[in-house]
């Protein structure tokens, strides 16, 4: 059985990875840090939402399936 | 909801306003402890040096500056010659160590293309642009002295840039003011974040910014602003053109056109001399003496002409429109709002629901159409020209000043028709029905609601309640 499709994992996941490339341009002098993150973070619930609307979808198709 | 939803959702609330409150604190006092959250840099001792450069240029050579960390500031020197102070500021522990990184930090004038171009190798010296580790941190301040009439273009990283008393202003800069002033011909201005002040400029103003606040004055061509976040503030302009987002709008002394179109601002603008056109939502906007037509729209915000020459379309929703003294015809539209107008000179079309409608010392005709509102209608003289009021749910009431000539056709389903007008000469009458001619007749009075009553009121009246 396929695990089902977890949203926040992959919230985290591509979260620690923007705050990453974000961080290593900000030692790299290519962009001021604290003003991308200010600007992109609510970014992060957007991406959320989508993600748990997506699973929603997902869901529901495997519960019809299953019937 | 899981307990793994929950912790993620505080992480990420904590994380945001972590972030918001460190912008906050930078804005406010600086990096400080915040340093290595805002970047770190430039931070510890420091050592500055000086080195001065002279270029003999021919006349009218535009001159174009480089930086990337530190100020520059140019402005009108002696004639036939461009003087270049470069301060270089060295973060190292040691006084030697810096004279010596120092001294690798070498100025470069060169001419290209037709200009004569500043700037530094900081290129070479600082390899963190390049991904690798510099040897320190510095700063290049360039101070430019350029012969009288010069064209100058700058191009700034992370330091405040000033511009004074050059023929033409070329401007791009990121983290820092920008304050470009006394200019001869156009200036363009380019910056992302910092707050940008610009003022004499002869020419055109062109000005883009992303957050920060913008203040322009006296500028003798037309300026267009595009600021997605900031607060605009505009002083003696000629024309004005403001594309935002995020920030109010405040225009004193336009000679000319003032075009705003944005969003979550408030706009205001006084004493425009061409016609006045703003699109705005979630504020409100104030116009006062346009020597134009005025023409608003807004979203969540309401709305307050005052002293307006020519035509005025207003547009708004969850909120009233005040207009006072309009020279020319008025259509205004509201939804959810009232409409409060006084001393209309040329008439008006009328449309709006959910609030009250009052019209008072008006002249030429009169159209409104009202959907849960009551109206009232105070002509300014005699009735002369068409009044017509389709209302549902609204309660309409008029004065009628002694001398009108009027055919008055009033209905009120369900409802009453009232009247006590000295004079009226009642031809029908029935329930919620009245036809009548006032004067002997000519002009088209056209009353009808319904579920809520008609009401004509005679001169005594209007002397009574409008002394």
């Amino acid at each position: 059985m396929a695990r089902p499709f977890k949203p926040e994992a992959l919230v985290l996941g591509l979260s620690l990875i923007a705050v990453g490339v974000a961080w290593l341009l900000g030692n790299a002098g290519r962009i001021d840090l604290l003003a991308t993150l200010r600007a992109w973070w609510p970014m992060t619930l957007v991406l959320w939402g989508v993600l748990e609307l997506v699973a929603f979808a997902l869901g529901r198709d495997e519960r019809r399936s299953s019937r | 909801m899981k307990g793994a939803k929950i912790g993620l959702l505080l992480v990420i609330l904590a994380f945001g306003s972590t972030v918001e409150t460190a912008w906050r604190i930078r804005n406010r006092f600086g990096p400080g402890a915040w340093g290595w959250f805002t970047s770190g840099h430039f931070q510890g001792p420091s050592f500055t040096f000086e080195a001065q450069q002279k270029e003999v240029v021919a006349a009218s050579v535009p001159v174009e500056v480089e930086n990337a960390f530190g100020a520059v500031n140019v402005s009108a020197g002696a004639p036939g010659e461009v003087h270049i102070t470069l301060r270089k500021v060295v973060y190292l522990g040691a006084q030697e160590k810096a004279r010596a990184f120092a001294d690798r930090i070498q100025l470069q004038a060169v001419r290209e293309g037709g200009a004569l171009r500043i700037r530094t190798n900081r290129a070479d010296l600082d390899q963190r642009l390049t991904g690798g580790d510099s040897e320190a941190d510095f700063q290049t301040h360039l101070d430019v002295l350029v012969p009288p009439g010069t064209a100058v273009k700058v191009q700034n990283e992370h330091g405040a840039v000033a511009v004074t008393d050059v023929a033409g202003a070329d401007v791009s800069a990121s983290f820092e003011t920008v304050r470009v002033e006394r200019v001869a011909g156009p200036a363009s201005i380019e910056a992302r974040h910092g707050d940008v002040h610009a003022s004499g400029i002869k020419g055109d103003l062109k000005l883009t910014n992303r957050h920060g606040d913008v203040t322009i004055e006296d500028v003798e061509g037309k300026a267009t602003l595009d600021v997605q976040h900031g607060e605009v503030s505009a002083t003696r302009v000629g024309g004005l053109v403001v594309n935002g987002a995020h920030g109010d709008v405040t225009a004193d002394a336009v000679h000319g056109d003032l075009d705003v179109h944005t969003q979550h601002g408030a706009v205001r603008g006084l004493d425009v001399t061409g016609r006045a056109s703003v699109e705005t939502s979630f504020q409100g906007v104030t116009l006062e003496k346009v020597g134009g037509d005025a023409k608003v729209h807004t979203e969540h915000g309401d709305v307050s002409l005052t002293d307006v020459t020519g035509a005025v379309d207003a547009q708004a929703s969850f909120d009233d429109v005040s207009l006072t003294r309009v020279a020319g015809p008025v259509t205004v539209a509201v939804r959810h709002g009232a409409v409060r107008a006084r001393g209309l000179e040329k008439g008006a079309r009328v449309k709006g629901s959910g609030d009250e409608i009052v019209l008072e010392d008006f002249r030429g005709p009169i159209d409104v159409e009202a959907e849960r509102a009551t109206v009232r209608l105070v002509p300014a003289g005699t009735i002369a020209a068409a009044v017509r009021v389709s209302a549902t749910n609204g309660a309409i009431e008029l004065d009628v000043p002694a001398g009108s000539r009027i055919d008055v056709q009033a209905s009120a389903a369900p409802g009453e028709v009232t009247t006590d007008v000295p004079g009226l000469n009642v031809t029908q009458t029935g329930a919620g029905r009245l036809t009548a001619t006032l004067g002997g007749g000519g002009t088209a009075v056209v009353l009808s609601t319904s579920h809520a009553d008609v009401r004509l009121r005679g001169a005594a009246a209007v002397a009574q309640k409008t002394p």
